[in-house]
């Protein structure tokens, strides 16, 4: 039943059933076959499968009791069999719409609908699935009466608001973002975390393979009297494959998460996806959008890119990143490209623009103080133990005097009458930016060591940060400047200008 | 447990200034820091004393209790001395840290709800301790140091935002 019509109750596509069940089935599947392999017939893991299964059956017959209705200005939704839920969702609320479909979804030309208000780790609502031609229907109802709702200035224009790609990356973008990315070394690494799950009771085993290789193929060398250029010519050649094919999986991995990426800005709102496979698609609000990061490693450097990842307020992230939610606002991305994205999309400055204010004069020497007092007490340590060749670790104390100074040379925070920016590192840099009337709380801190130096350091809260990510800490501040800086963030963040 | 409540006269409206700490407050914190000062000495210290000085074990741990209760004392007095909340027009600012120090203003706006707290001593000495939960990631629970109940009472309708639409982001 097609949604668009007012009051009646829509339910889902005939086969919600069967994603539901492969979703289920999903998390079990592995298990059950290496079980089925492998295993050797414990009672109690074929009971965990019949488990899994009867859990499926349930949320088969729990997505025939899914409903919805459409009334006036809020979307009722109605689920459950034994445990029935009834949740009144106001169209104001719904904040972030996030579709996603993967290969299956295409085939049977539906998708999935997540509905997320501002607050909550939760989605409002998940649709799992609708036809493709009702679920636009539906979002493009929550639009226009969320337009209707909130100003009635416009209402023709916002009816219809022009789509406008602000971001398009081509093949070739996509082939550096995977070369920059190294996302393969990630997947081996998780491959070879699972293969050593899978066989607990012999880890060593794992190992075993690999080191048989190596010892095979070391006796072969041997065999053959190859002299020890040789030797060494081939070890280096073996790794830097290695080394390659880790690449050229990064790069095949890039062009089937973000295929054909798109950024597009459809009035107020802005949507970003892409994907060869599995076509994720994620939208926000543009006033939703929370604190922009800016990543520029030294490979994207090498590369003349950055990439612009965004937060935006309803949910945590991390937890379901998998969700279709807005994330990436770039990949990647040329400076000329981000400097112009953060004007389209904020109206901000560009990062050049920006009045960058350097940190305590001396903060590179505090910065270089631990690792200075580490490298010390290390070259100690090892000449006891192997004589002078320990004091070769007396390079690291001029090593932690360089890297400080870079460091303290980049690192920057900026503030003008809109923005609050803080930019950081050395070789690997980072900016982050944030409206300064979307700062949830600061903070000035100082520990004993800042006490004795005179400094300080801000940090401030954002909404909907990644927990375990990145956030705006400003360390070794002039005191006096914190104190300022801390009074401005204070009047800003509560509203007073 | 009941609701919390304050009785109509103490309804007053919660004037800007400095919160009230509750005259036991102190007591409860010389408490709390004396029984950790105490587990560490007796969990670091003790072996050490009997293995190099051969103290009877019992002699070890009283001392490692005298030591702990008079570090905890003193650091309690430091700490209360350093701690001081302040109710704004527009927020909350709080002073804490011995050591490390920190100064948090949590504008009210931000703020999502409060949340009141009462353990049974508290509820003999009518006092509460006041949770603030903002919408931030890393700081979206603060609590406050007991206040008198009623400061309680009138500090969680002062902070609530009753304004509609008010999700703070």
């Amino acid at each position: 039943m097609a949604p668009e019509r007012r009051g009646d109750e829509c339910r889902l596509h005939p086969f919600s059933w069967l994603f539901v069940l492969v979703a289920q089935l999903r998390g079990v599947a592995l298990p059950a076959i290496v079980l089925l392999l492998f295993g050797r017939g414990e009672w109690w893991e074929f009971l965990a499968i019949v488990g899994a299964v009867l859990l499926a059956l349930y949320s088969l017959v729990y997505s025939f009791g899914f409903r919805y209705r459409i009334s006036n200005d809020e979307l009722l939704v109605r689920e459950g069999i034994f445990d029935r839920t009834e949740r009144h969702i106001p169209f104001a609320r719904i904040q972030n719409i996030a579709r996603r479909s993967n290969l299956l979804h295409r085939l049977f030309g539906v998708t999935e609908l997540r509905l997320e208000s501002g607050g909550g780790t939760k989605p409002e609502a998940v649709m799992k699935v609708l036809r493709v031609s009702d679920a636009e229907a539906l979002v493009a109802l929550l639009r226009a009466s969320r337009t209707r709702s909130m100003v009635d200035v416009d209402v023709e224009q916002a009816a219809t608001p022009a789509k406008e790609v602000l971001l398009h990356l081509p093949l070739s973008e996509l082939v550096r973002f995977g070369l920059i990315s190294n996302r393969g070394m990630v997947v081996v690494a998780g491959a070879f975390a699972a293969f050593w799950q899978f066989s607990p009771e012999q880890p060593k085993s794992v190992l075993r393979v690999p080191i048989n290789w190596i010892a095979q193929m070391f006796g072969e060398v041997s065999a053959h009297h190859f002299g020890l250029l040789t030797v060494v010519g081939g070890g280096a050649l073996l790794l830097f494959l290695a080394f390659a094919a880790l690449r050229l999986l990064s790069v095949v991995l890039a062009i089937l998460g973000h295929y054909g990426f798109t950024l597009e800005r459809e009035g107020d709102r802005l949507g970003a996806g892409g994907g060869l496979l599995t076509h994720a698609h994620g939208s926000a609000r543009i006033d939703r959008l929370q604190m922009l990061h800016v990543e520029e490693s030294v490979l994207h450097r090498l590369f003349k890119r950055m990439s612009l990842k965004t937060d935006v307020a309803g949910g945590a992230r991390g937890a379901n990143d998998q969700s279709g939610k807005l994330h990436w606002l770039a990949p990647i991305a040329t400076v000329a490209q981000v400097d112009t994205l953060l004007a389209q999309v904020l109206a901000a400055p560009t990062l050049t623009a920006l009045l960058w204010r350097p940190l305590h004069a001396r903060a590179w020497r505090r910065r270089a103080r631990w690792s200075r007092v580490f490298w010390l007490f290390a070259s100690a340590g090892l000449t006891y133990l192997f004589g002078a060749l320990g004091l070769l670790a007396l390079i690291g104390v001029p090593w932690s005097v360089w890297s400080a100074r870079g460091w303290a040379g980049f690192t920057r925070y900026a503030l003008d009458d809109r923005f609050l920016a803080y930019r950081e590192g050395w070789w690997s840099r980072r900016y982050a930016l944030i409206e300064l009337d979307k700062l949830q709380a600061v903070e000035l801190k100082q520990s004993p060591f800042d006490r004795r130096h005179a400094m300080a350091s801000i940090a401030v809260d954002t909404m909907s940060a990644d927990p375990l990510g990145q956030r705006i800490d400003i360390p070794y501040l002039p005191v006096a400047e914190a104190r300022a800086l801390f009074a401005v963030l204070a009047r800003r963040c509560a509203g007073r200008v | 447990m009941s609701e919390i409540t304050a009785t109509p006269m103490q309804m007053t409206p919660l004037a800007p200034g400095q919160l009230p700490l509750h005259p036991r407050m102190h007591f409860v914190w010389a408490l709390n820091h004396s029984l950790w000062f105490s587990l560490l000495l007796a969990a670091v210290a003790v072996p050490l004393l009997v293995r190099f000085t051969g103290m009877p074990i019992l002699a070890a741990l009283l001392l490692a209790l005298t030591a702990g209760v008079c570090l905890g004392w003193t650091y309690a007095g430091r700490y209360a001395a350093h701690y001081s909340a302040v109710y704004l027009a527009d927020g909350v600012l709080i002073r804490r840290g011995v050591w490390w120090r920190s100064e948090l203003f949590v504008p009210r706006a931000r703020i999502q709800h409060t949340e009141i707290n009462q353990g049974p001593l508290d509820r003999r000495w009518n006092m509460a301790g006041v949770r603030i939960h903002a919408a931030g990631t890393h700081l979206e629970s603060i609590p406050l140091a007991g206040v008198p109940l009623a400061v309680a009472v009138q500090l969680r309708d002062a902070l609530l935002d009753r304004r509609t639409h008010a999700d703070g982001a």
